[in-house]
C-alpha cells in the first residue's frame, strides 16, 4: 500500500535571474513499513524534498499525497496538526529546545496536541534510548549522539505514520551512527512505520529497502537493495 | 506550554529582568501620577470645603434688602427632595468695646449641623457648641483670645427700597449678648464670630439655608423643583467648586485642563513602556527563530506559538505590577512626607490620598499596553515557518541586511573601524530602526518632561530675582488727613527698626492713560491684537492732536522727596525741586509682561519722550459696593513728561503696567480733578527688610497693624516664599518622574544595544576570524553606538519639544506657562545618551572578544 507519493513535486526559491530550482517535477511512491534511503550530491534537492514529505516547506507546485489526503490542500493549523501527529523528524543538528530537558523535548508532540504520554510507553522509549539516567538533562548537558538520541524519541513518542530523517548520523561518530541507526530500524519495524531518510553513507544507504538517488532536483535513479 | 514559557524566561534572565524593570518602572510612575492627581483632587475638596461648606446648596434673600424667613426657610428644609439641611443667620454684625475702642466684627450663627457643614481649621481651641460660645477668626481685628469673653449688641444691616433701588439703611440692633470665645478657627473659613447656635434672645431678621440634595438626583433640577413647591423666591448658590471637584457636578477648566495632563503623561509613559517592552518581545522571538521553527516542525500550530509570545507578556506583567504598584505608592508616601515639610500655604490640604482608581487605571492601561506591544511580535513568531528550524542552525548571514550605504567621512577619520561602523548602522534597516526608535524616545521623554518641568516653575515663579517690595500697608480709613497722619507714624516707627533695608511712602489711584497711536510700539501692538486684544478703540473727546489710540491702564502714583531719590531714573532727569517747579511728572512705560510664547519679557507699552503730554482718564466707581464705573471720558488732564525710568521702582504695585509719577505738592490738581471719592485712593507704605530678617519683620509689621482699625497689609515676603516653595515642590514631582522616565529610556537603550550586538555574535566573531584586532573591533562598535546616541538625540529634541509643547497646551487650562526651550536638558540629553549607549555596549563587546572565535562560530543559541 501506498503510504506516501508525489506528483510532479518542483519548488523554486528566488526569481528570475537569481531562480534556484531545487526540486524539478519529482515523482516518487512509497510503500508503508519501507524503508528508503535518498542519496545525492550537494544541491541535489534531497533536503528539500524530505522537507516537502514532511510538510516542513511548501512546494512551488505540485503536490505530496500522503495516507490519501493532499498534504498542501490542508490549512496551516491542520498542518501542524497532521505533522504532530503524522510525521516523526529527525534533524541533522538535532534541533532540540535548549531549555527543555531531554524528557520534555521528546514529549513535546504530545504536549502540543495536549496529549499526556503513556507512562510505560516513555519509560520504554527512554530505555530503548538510553536515555534514563539523563531525563532530567539539558542539551547543552548532553553529548552530540545523546541529543540524537533525543531527537529521535521525539521524531516517535507519538508513532507516526512516517519517520523522516535528514542526515540524522551527519554530525556523529562510526559507533553513535550505528546505534542511532539500530534504533530507527528497530523503532519502526515494531511500529510498522515507514522511514525516509537522507544519507551519505554507503553504509546506510545499504541498509535501506530501496535508495532514490536524486540530481539536480530530479530523481536520477532508484535501486532496490 | 507556559512552563516552557517560563523556562525560556529563566533562560534569558538578563532581558528578562529588564523588561520587568522597564514595566516596573513603568507601572509605579503610572501609579504615582495617579496618586498625586487623586491627592491633588483631594486638596481641592479639602480647601473647597474649608471655605464655601460642604453643602450642595445656600439659600438667602435674592437682592439686598430681601431676606429669608425663619419659616419659608423650614418649609424649604421639609421638601422630600432634601437629605440634609442647616440654618444660619446673614447680614449680622456684633457691636463691641475692647481696650476703650468701639470694635465691630460680622457675626455668623450657626446650627450645630450648620458648624458641621463647613469643615473649620481650628488654629486654637474648639469649635463653639452653644449660642453663647463664639470662635474668632485668625485674621480677624477684634483682639479678642481663647478664655475672654465679650458683652455687646448684635446689629442686622438693612436696606431702604429707593427709586435707584436698594440703599444701605442705618443698621438696627437686633438683641445682646455676651459671648465666651472658645476657639480661633483659620481665615480661610472666613474673618467674622461664629457662635455654636441661633440664640433666641434675638430678633433674626435674615436666614440662610444649607442644604444637600438626595443623591443620585441632578442637583440643579432638584433645587428647582424644591423651590416651585415652596413657592419661595429666594435665591440658590450652588456649592459649585465642592461639587465639580467631587465629580458630582461637571469639570471645570481647571479640572479638564488637569485630567488631560494625567492622561497625556500616562499616554507618554506608557507608550514608552510599550515600545521597551515591543522591543524587547522582539529580540526574544528573534533569537528564539530556530525553535520555534523547530516546535513548528514538531507541531506547534501558529496559534499556539503567538499564544507563547503572549503568555510570555502576561508572566513579565503579572511579575512587574505589584512590584510597580507598591514601588509608586512608597515613593509617593516618600515624596508626601518630604513635601509635608516644606512651609506652603497653598498646599496646606496637599496630603496623600490612596483611593482605589489609581491602581485600577494602571493595571489596565499597563495590561493593555504590554499586550498591545507583544502583539506584533506574537504575530511574527506564529508566522515563522518549520523550515526556519533547519535555515537557522549554521547560517549567520542575515537575510535581511541591506548593503550598507555611507561610512566614508567615518572612514576617513577613523579608518576602517569607521567606515564598517557607518555601514553596519544602517545595513539591517529595521534594527536601525529599532535601536535608533528606542534612543528617540528616551531622549523625547527627557526634553519634553525636563522643559515641562522648567516652564511650570518660570510661570510659578514670576517675579524671582527683581527687586521688590517685602511688605505693602494700605491704610483705608475714610478720613483722608486720618489716613496720611497715621501712616506718617506708621511709616516713622517701620522704618526706624534697623532690620529694615528701605520704605516708601505714598498715594496712588489707578487710571486709564490715553497713548495716540504714533506712540505705540508697533510690534508690541501686533503681539496684543494676535491675542485677542482690541488695541483700535476710538472714544468720543479724545484730544484733537490724536485720533485714533490706545487707552493703557496704569496707576498714578504721589510720592514723595524720599521715594523719588529711589527711582532710577535716565541720566539728566531733573531734582525733584525741579520737577515740583514744573508742574510735570515721570513715567515709566517698561513693563514685565508674561506670554506664552516669551515668558517673562520687559516690554515697552508706550514711547514717550521727554516733553510730551500725558493725558489721563480717571476711573471711579459710582458704586463702591457693586464695583460698577463711569469712565470720564474728560482726558483734559495732562502732565508734561519730565523723566522717564528704565525699571519700576521696588514699591510698586505692579509691573506689568504703565505708571506716572506725581510729586505730592502738584498732585492736590489731580486729586481735585478727579472729584476723587478717597475711596480709591490708596495711602500706602511699601517696605523691605533686610537678607535674612524677613521672617522677623514680617512678624514685626503684623504686631504693628493688629491693632489698627482698617489697615490692610499685604505680605509679599510670603507670597514669594510660598511661590518658592511650590516651585520646589513642583519641581521634587517633575524631576522625580523625570529621574524615573530617565530610568526606564536608559534601560530601553541598553537592551536594544545589547541584543542589538547579540544578534550578530558570529558575524563579529567571523569578523576576529579574518583578522580584524580587538582594538579595532572595539572603536568599530562604540562608533556605532555613539552614533545611534547621536542620531537618537537629534530626533529625540524634535519630538521632545513637541510634546513638551502638547503638555503644556493641555496644561494651558488650568495655569498659564510659558514655553521655555529646555536646551540643557537637548545638551544633557546628548551626552548621556552617548554615555548610556558606550556603556550598554561594552558588557557584550567585552565578553565577545573573552570567548573563543570558534565557539562564537558554531554557538547555535
Amino acid at each position: 500500500m501506498t503510504i506516501v507519493e508525489t506528483h510532479e513535486l518542483c519548488k523554486q526559491y528566488g526569481q528570475g535571474e537569481t531562480a534556484v530550482n531545487a526540486l524539478r517535477g519529482v515523482n516518487i511512491k512509497v510503500e508503508k513499513g519501507e524503508f528508503v534511503a535518498i542519496s545525492g550530491a550537494s544541491g541535489s534537492g534531497k533536503s528539500t524534498l524530505l522537507h516537502m514529505l514532511g510538510a516542513v516547506d511548501r512546494p512551488t507546485s505540485g503536490k505530496v499525497i500522503l495516507e490519501g489526503t493532499s498534504v498542501f490542500d490542508q490549512r496551516e493549523k491542520d498542518l501542524a496538526v497532521f505533522r504532530r501527529r503524522k510525521i516523526g523528524f529527525v534533524f541533522q543538528f538535532y534541533n532540540l529546545i535548549p531549555v527543555l530537558t531531554a524528557e520534555e523535548n521528546i514529549m513535546l508532540p504530545l504536549r502540543l496536541d495536549g496529549q499526556k504520554a503513556d507512562r510505560e510507553y516513555m519509560e520504554d522509549i527512554l530505555d530503548t534510548l538510553d536515555l534514563k539516567r539523563r531525563r532530567n538533562h539539558l542539551p547543552n548537558q548532553l553529548s552530540g549522539g545523546q541529543q540524537q538520541r533525543v531527537a529521535v524519541g521525539r521524531a516517535l513518542i507519538h508513532k507516526p505514520t512516517l519517520v523522516l530523517a535528514d542526515e540524522p548520523t551527519g554530525n556523529l561518530d562510526t559507533q553513535n551512527s550505528r546505534e542511532i541507526m539500530a534504533l530507527l530500524k528497530s523503532s519502526v519495524r515494531k511500529y510498522g512505520q515507514t522511514l525516509i531518510l537522507i544519507t551519505h553513507d554507503p553504509s546506510i544507504a545499504a541498509q535501506a529497502d530501496r535508495v532514490i538517488r536524486m540530481e539536480d532536483g530530479r530523481v536520477s535513479g532508484e535501486g532496490a537493495q | 506550554m507556559i512552563s516552557l514559557v517560563w523556562k525560556y524566561l529563566k533562560q534569558q534572565k538578563k532581558r528578562t529582568v529588564l523588561t520587568i524593570l522597564g514595566i516596573v518602572l513603568a507601572c509605579a510612575l503610572v501609579a504615582s501620577v495617579g496618586i498625586f492627581f487623586s491627592s491633588f483632587q483631594g486638596m481641592m475638596v479639602k480647601d473647597a470645603a474649608v471655605s464655601a461648606g460642604t453643602q450642595d446648596f445656600s439659600l438667602f434673600g435674592f437682592n439686598a434688602g430681601e431676606t429669608l424667613s425663619l419659616q419659608d426657610a423650614r418649609k424649604i428644609a421639609e421638601n422630600y427632595l432634601v437629605k440634609d439641611s442647616a440654618l444660619a443667620t446673614r447680614n449680622q454684625f456684633f457691636q463691641f468695646e475692647k481696650d476703650g475702642q468701639k470694635k465691630q466684627e460680622n457675626l455668623e450663627e450657626r446650627e450645630a449641623d450648620a458648624l458641621k457643614m463647613k469643615d473649620y481649621q481650628m488654629v486654637e481651641g474648639r469649635l463653639p457648641q452653644t449660642e453663647n460660645e463664639i470662635m474668632v477668626s485668625s485674621e480677624g481685628r477684634s483682639g479678642l483670645r481663647v478664655g475672654d469673653t465679650v458683652a455687646g449688641g448684635v446689629y442686622c444691616y438693612q436696606y431702604l427700597k429707593t427709586p435707584d433701588g436698594m440703599q444701605p439703611d442705618e443698621p438696627v440692633q437686633i438683641g445682646a449678648m455676651e459671648y465666651l470665645v472658645v476657639g480661633v478657627y483659620g481665615a480661610e473659613s472666613g474673618y467674622g464670630f461664629v457662635s455654636g447656635g441661633i440664640s433666641d434672645q434675638i430678633e433674626h431678621r435674615d436666614y440662610m439655608l444649607l442644604l444637600t440634595i438626595k443623591d443620585g438626583m441632578n442637583k440643579m433640577e432638584a433645587m428647582d423643583t424644591i423651590l416651585e413647591d415652596s413657592e419661595v423666591q429666594i435665591y440658590s448658590s450652588i456649592n459649585q467648586n465642592y461639587l465639580q471637584w467631587q465629580g458630582k457636578r461637571g469639570t471645570n477648566g481647571v479640572q479638564i485642563a488637569i485630567g488631560g495632563t494625567f492622561i497625556l503623561l500616562c499616554v507618554i509613559i506608557l507608550f514608552t513602556m510599550a515600545t521597551v517592552i515591543r522591543n524587547s518581545f522582539a529580540m526574544s522571538v528573534s533569537e528564539k527563530m530556530s525553535q520555534f521553527g523547530a516546535l513548528r516542525c514538531v507541531g506547534a500550530s501558529p496559534a499556539q506559538i503567538r499564544k507563547m509570545v503572549f503568555q510570555e507578556a502576561f508572566l513579565v506583567w503579572i511579575i512587574a505590577l505589584p512590584l510597580g504598584l507598591l514601588l509608586g505608592l512608597g515613593a509617593m508616601t516618600v515624596v508626601f512626607s518630604v513635601v509635608s515639610k516644606i512651609e506652603l500655604n497653598a498646599l496646606r490640604y496637599f496630603r496623600l490620598m490612596v483611593s482605589p482608581w489609581p491602581f485600577l487605571l494602571t493595571m489596565l492601561f499597563s495590561f493593555a499596553a504590554v499586550m498591545l506591544s507583544a502583539r506584533s511580535p506574537a504575530a511574527k513568531a506564529a508566522k515563522i515557518s518549520p523550515v526556519e528550524a533547519v535555515r537557522g542552525a549554521n547560517i549567520f548571514v542575515d537575510s535581511r541586511s541591506g548593503k550598507g550605504k555611507g561610512g566614508a567621512i567615518l572612514g576617513k577619520l577613523f579608518g576602517i573601524s569607521g567606515q564598517l561602523a557607518g555601514k553596519n548602522i544602517r545595513r539591517n534597516k529595521k534594527r536601525y530602526r529599532t535601536t535608533i526608535l528606542s534612543v528617540t524616545l528616551s531622549i523625547a521623554l527627557v526634553v519634553c518632561m525636563g522643559g515641562f518641568g522648567q516652564s511650570v516653575i518660570g510661570g510659578i515663579i514670576q517675579y524671582s530675582g527683581n527687586d521688590f517690595f517685602d511688605f505693602r500697608i494700605t491704610d483705608e480709613g475714610p478720613d483722608q488727613e486720618e489716613r496720611i497722619q497715621r501712616m506718617q507714624s506708621l511709616y516713622e516707627l517701620l522704618t526706624s527698626r534697623p532690620e529694615m533695608e528701605k520704605g516708601a511712602q505714598y498715594l496712588q489711584f489707578y487710571t486709564n492713560i490715553f497713548v495716540p497711536q504714533e506712540k505705540l510700539d508697533n510690534d508690541w501692538l501686533s503681539e496684543e491684537e494676535k491675542s485677542g486684544m482690541d488695541v483700535r478703540n476710538e472714544l468720543e473727546n479724545v484730544p484733537q492732536e490724536a485720533t485714533t489710540g490706545l487707552y493703557r491702564s496704569g496707576y498714578v502714583y504721589v510720592i514723595n522727596r524720599q521715594a523719588y531719590e529711589q527711582m532710577q531714573m535716565q541720566s539728566g532727569a531733573p531734582s525733584y525741586d525741579e520737577l515740583i517747579a514744573s508742574k510735570s511728572m515721570v513715567v515709566c512705560q517698561e513693563a514685565d509682561i508674561t506670554s506664552l510664547d516669551t515668558g517673562l519679557k520687559k516690554k515697552r507699552l508706550a514711547d514717550y519722550r521727554i516733553g510730551d503730554k500725558v493725558s489721563m482718564d480717571l476711573y471711579y466707581p459710582a458704586d463702591v459696593s457693586s464695583g460698577d464705573g463711569v469712565y470720564s471720558h474728560d482726558i483734559g488732564l495732562s502732565f508734561s513728561v519730565a523723566a522717564l525710568v528704565e525699571e519700576t521702582p521696588w514699591f510698586c504695585t505692579t509691573k506689568s503696567q504703565m505708571s506716572l509719577y506725581i510729586p505730592e505738592e502738584n498732585a492736590q490738581l489731580a486729586l481735585e480733578y478727579q472729584g476723587l471719592k478717597l475711596d480709591n485712593v490708596y495711602a500706602r507704605i511699601c517696605l523691605k527688610a533686610k537678607e535674612g530678617f524677613q521672617e522677623q519683620m514680617s512678624q514685626y509689621v503684623q504686631e504693628q497693624i493688629s491693632s489698627m482699625d482698617q489697615m490692610e497689609l499685604y505680605n509679599r515676603y510670603h507670597d514669594t516664599k510660598e511661590e518658592h516653595n511650590t516651585a520646589i515642590v513642583m519641581s521634587i514631582f517633575i524631576y522625580g518622574f523625570l529621574g524615573v522616565i530617565a530610568v526606564i529610556g536608559s534601560l530601553n537603550i541598553v537592551n536594544t544595544i545589547n541584543a542589538n550586538l547579540q544578534a550578530r555574535k558570529r558575524e563579529l566573531a567571523m569578523t576576529r576570524a579574518v583578522g580584524m584586532e580587538n582594538r579595532q573591533l572595539w572603536s568599530m562598535l562604540l562608533l556605532e553606538c555613539v552614533l545611534y546616541g547621536i542620531i537618537g538625540t537629534f530626533w529625540g529634541s524634535i519630538t521632545g519639544l513637541l510634546l513638551q509643547k502638547s503638555l503644556i497646551t493641555a496644561l494651558s487650562g488650568a495655569m498659564e506657562v510659558p514655553l521655555i526651550s529646555p536646551v540643557a536638558y537637548v545638551l544633557g540629553s546628548l551626552m548621556t545618551s552617548v554615555a548610556v549607549c558606550l556603556l550598554a555596549g561594552i558588557g557584550p563587546i567585552r565578553r565577545q572578544i573573552k570567548r573563543p572565535i570558534v565557539e562564537e562560530i558554531r554557538s547555535q543559541e
